[in-house]
């Protein structure tokens, strides 16, 4: 009994853990399915989220929690204004290109991030107490933002599938030139898809300031886990996403609790290169021509 | 008839002409490079140690991706496993430096044949992303227990390679033209056309009979046996190692961005990339120290917006350089 019971606190913390990475993993797939750009800067967007709603609770004595609701939009105006300005110039243009772009943005926000803000760790202590499930106990703001991570997810999957915006947006994922004859707004899907991948990226930041906290290189590592997930579910598939940020979530979780810390960072990549050799775009992946 | 023929012989002429004048200068440019240790501080020995190893990095991954157009980024993991192999060799099996070097570089290319195999099976942004997660995965890997009996670890591995200073830069700088007169062999050959091919149209050139599969595979592990001859050598110049410094995204990123700027899939392109950002990155790096991330970010976006062609073709495509495989 005890020994189940350790395996539903892995898989739980796992779960837990894996909410993050589906906050990141959704607005990059989401991103890549409408312009085809694998945006290596996204992670920053969590980086500076997580550093606002940081600022705002020690400088402007916000509620950590209040904080999302100033930095989703924030992060949405942003992520609309690096996409209008550069990512949109390379949609279309070779992979190479976008990734290099793109990181280049990534490094100029960490350098700036680094330059004004120091490599400081920065977390909120808030929730800290102690709450029981299923036999183990978690740090209260571990569930919550669970919770948060969950309704934010919702809240996407009703909006790709019941607004006419998401419509749009799912329709230029599958196939842009036919949504454009169909009289939707391309350039405009694309720039909303970027400001809300950012927003969503934001909220991540904020609960990883919660959970843990931030640090200028922070979007920088946890890119790379984004893009496992990602690619793991299929590029440009938001369910896919979900479904793989949760396995990975899992994955690293067991793989740190089993065998090493170093094991569970590696265990997403693995897990990844194993799934492309099988299913080369994958698990519910388009193929995507180079 | 008559007036052709002499425009003809002209052209010859002018063409052996420029021959001559590109053989003396290149002939100078090696004399000069050849005897700088003599006359020049350490410093400036060590910046050009460092163009040496970027030429060759840029350079070697061109080989593979530029030809092919398979973006490999995770070129990395091939200088990471060159220099572990030589710390390793030297330190634990105490071979001199000569015989390790080679032995490393074939280290990295094994590694690229075995890792090779399946994954070059993955295409585009996948196989982009597949080798990010592979190098990533190398480098967390060496900092394990599981590695620790043959790379110490997190910790790192110091070693003495019994070289000095000059003769790295020399065996750098012939590493560095060894990698191009390679790519310069390729570019002019069928094995090189087949790699194009590749490019162009992998299903079209399988259609007309070619195993791309066996020409990717010999081109990823070629790619790698310089990558691992760099990372090699820069182990003995960095004389200690650990996995952060060896298997770092700079060194995939910035020997593409070098390749790039001169010209992806050219002979001459990363080498004219590699010594103008070796020099600006060592110009900005001693100048704004706290922000040359954040200036070699901005460079790059302005350069992959600007000329994301690259300065060879694009000079090339105004006819002011010939349009010819040689460049």
């Amino acid at each position: 009994m005890d020994q189940f019971l350790l395996v539903v606190e892995v898989v739980l913390r796992g779960l837990f853990l894996g909410m993050l990475y589906a906050l990141l993993a959704s607005g990059l797939s989401m991103v890549f399915g409408v312009m085809r750009v694998v945006n290596f800067a996204h992670g920053e967007f969590l980086m500076l989220g997580g550093f606002l709603a940081y600022f705002l609770w020690s400088l402007g004595h916000v509620n950590p929690l209040l904080t999302i609701v100033i930095v989703m939009p924030v992060m949405f105006v942003a992520g609309m204004v690096v996409q209008r300005l550069l990512v949109e110039r390379v949609v279309g243009k070779p992979v190479l290109s976008s990734l290099l772009l793109t990181f280049g943005i990534s490094i100029v926000l960490m350098n700036l991030a680094q330059y004004f803000f120091t490599t400081n760790l920065r977390g909120i202590p808030y929730m800290g107490e102690p709450a029981q499930l299923l036999g183990a106990s978690y740090a209260r703001y571990t569930l919550l933002s669970f919770g948060i991570g969950g309704v934010l997810g919702t809240v996407l999957f009703s909006f790709l599938r019941f607004t006419s915006w998401g419509k749009a947006i799912r329709a230029t994922s599958q196939n842009a030139e036919v949504a454009m004859a169909c009289g939707i707004d391309v350039r405009r899907v694309r720039m909303v898809s970027f400001a809300v991948g950012a927003a969503l990226a934001g909220a991540a930041g904020v609960l990883a300031a919660i959970t843990s906290a931030v640090y200028p290189a922070i979007g920088s590592i946890i890119i790379l886990r984004a893009f496992a997930v990602v690619v793991l579910g299929g590029l440009g598939s938001i369910g896919g996403a979900l479904l793989g940020a949760l396995l990975i979530g899992v994955a690293e979780s067991a793989g740190t609790f089993y065998l090493s810390a170093e094991v569970g960072q590696i265990i997403a990549f693995v897990v990844l290169i194993m799934v492309l050799l099988v299913r080369p775009a994958g698990i519910f992946g388009a193929r995507v021509e180079a | 008839m008559e007036a052709s023929t002499a425009t003809t012989a002209e052209r010859i002429s002018v063409r052996r002409r420029v021959g001559v004048a590109v053989g003396v200068l290149a002939a100078a440019v090696l004399l000069v490079l050849g005897l700088l240790p003599s006359f020049t501080s350490p410093y400036i020995v060590s910046l050009f140690f460092l163009l040496y190893m970027f030429i060759t990095l840029s350079a070697g991954w061109n080989m593979f991706s530029g030809y092919t157009g398979y973006i490999n980024f995770g070129y990395t993991a091939f200088l990471g496993v060159g220099a572990y192999g030589m710390a390793v060799l030297i330190t634990r099996y105490h071979f001199p430096w000569i015989v390790a070097i080679p032995t490393a570089s074939g280290l990295a290319a094994a590694f690229a044949l075995i890792v090779g195999l399946p994954l070059l099976r993955i295409r585009g942004v996948y196989f982009a992303i597949a080798m990010l997660s592979l190098a990533t995965v190398v480098g967390i890997l060496a900092s394990t227990r599981f590695l620790a009996p043959v790379t110490k670890g997190g910790v790192g591995i110091p070693m003495l390679s019994g070289m000095s200073l000059t003769m790295q830069y020399y065996v750098m700088g012939l590493i560095a033209l060894a990698t191009v007169l390679a790519t310069y062999a390729i570019a002019n050959s069928r094995f090189g056309l087949r790699l194009l091919s590749v490019r162009e149209d992998e299903l079209a050139a399988q259609v007309m009979g070619i195993h791309t599969g066996t020409v990717k595979l010999a081109a990823f592990a070629l790619s790698a046996l310089f990558g691992g001859a760099a990372g090699a050598v820069q182990a003995a110049f960095l004389s200690y190692i650990e996995p952060a410094s060896v298997f770092n995204i700079n060194y995939t990123v910035r020997p593409i961005v070098m390749a790039l700027f001169g010209g992806q899939g050219t002979v001459f392109g990363p080498v004219l990339g590699a010594v103008v950002f070796t020099f600006v990155a060592e110009i900005i790096w001693s100048r704004f120290l706290a922000l040359h991330l954040a200036i070699f970010g901005a460079l790059l976006i302005l350069l992959v917006l600007g000329m994301p062609q690259g300065v060879i073709p694009w000079l090339q495509r105004r006819s002011f350089l010939p349009k010819t495989r040689k460049l």
